[in-house]
């Protein structure tokens, strides 16, 4: 998960549509801009802008990969992504998955965008049976830091050697 | 030429010397990887017109030169340490907490897909 969250966790009202990406969105998404200035947003942008092929892609049908955008007077303003996580030996978890990225655009961040889209992603993956979700902060990412620790308090904090240099968090649903 | 050690792919200093052509080497190298010059340049911080004189052997460069080409071309075969290679894990998760939502979530729409 990486995005600018500062001041996102007392959401306001927000009058969203929260829904799957289309093939559609790929312009839209190729031009998203989540901020600039930090190596963690340049590579937002470049996860972004590759949703819908990564999602798409015909190699990895196991990983049930999701895209979620957040709509806004007809514009993308949030974007969310997900997969199954793989273990080194057992191979595709379906009861596990891996929180990807949760962006929102410059001029909507500190809205409560982030919480609102995070936790809609999150309950869906609850409701849908999924047992945990894991996410990877920049640890100079202080925002992003912030937002996971106040947001998902209950989340497990670590820094496995295979995840150098992000902080892995998992929460258990 | 190229051999691998504890950190990643690293050409053999003791074999540079035999080299003949080096120029060709990076070159060779740097297709390998699927970078243009200007992407080694980039990463190198050695300037694309110099890379490219450097690969045609029409340029004697600096030892400190070649070092920074180098050192970029092993990096390069390394996997990327990023948000979106973070999936595999080396243990099944077992969170201490379960979440409960502090607010009713808004539902997504799905696709009929």
């Amino acid at each position: 998960m990486d995005a600018e969250h500062a001041g996102d966790a007392h959401p306001t009202l927000l009058d969203v549509i929260l829904r799957d990406a289309t093939a559609g969105d790929d312009a839209a998404l190729a031009s998203f801009d989540p901020g600039s200035g930090t190596s963690w947003l340049d590579e937002v942008a470049e996860i972004v802008g590759g949703l819908i092929a990564w999602r798409d892609d015909p190699a990895e049908p196991a990983f049930d990969r999701r895209a979620v955008v957040a709509e806004e007077g007809g514009q993308i303003v949030a974007v969310a992504a997900h997969e199954r996580l793989e273990h080194e030996r057992a191979g595709v978890l379906a009861a596990h998955r891996y929180l990807m990225v949760v962006a929102v655009r410059r001029d909507r961040q500190r809205s409560g965008l982030a919480r609102l889209l995070a936790e809609a992603v999150i309950a869906e993956m609850q409701s849908d049976g999924v047992q945990s979700v894991s996410w990877l902060v920049h640890p100079a990412n202080a925002a992003s830091l912030a937002f996971s620790r106040s947001i998902f308090a209950d989340a497990d904090e670590s820094s496995p050697p295979e995840d150098d240099p992000y902080l892995r968090f998992v929460l258990g649903l | 030429m190229w051999k691998a050690t504890y950190t990643g792919w690293m050409l053999a200093w003791d074999e540079l010397a035999q080299l003949d052509g080096l120029g060709g080497s990076i070159r060779a190298r740097r297709i390998e990887l699927g970078w243009t010059q200007s992407e080694l340049a980039e990463r190198s911080g050695v300037p694309q017109a110099d890379i490219s004189r450097i690969e045609n052997d029409r340029l004697d460069a600096r030892w400190s030169t070649l070092q920074r080409l180098l050192t970029s071309l092993a990096e390069g075969a390394e996997p990327r340490r990023s948000l979106a290679n973070g999936r595999r894990v080396t243990a099944t998760p077992t969170p201490s907490n379960k979440w409960t939502p502090s607010t009713p979530a808004t539902r997504i729409q799905r696709s009929s897909t």
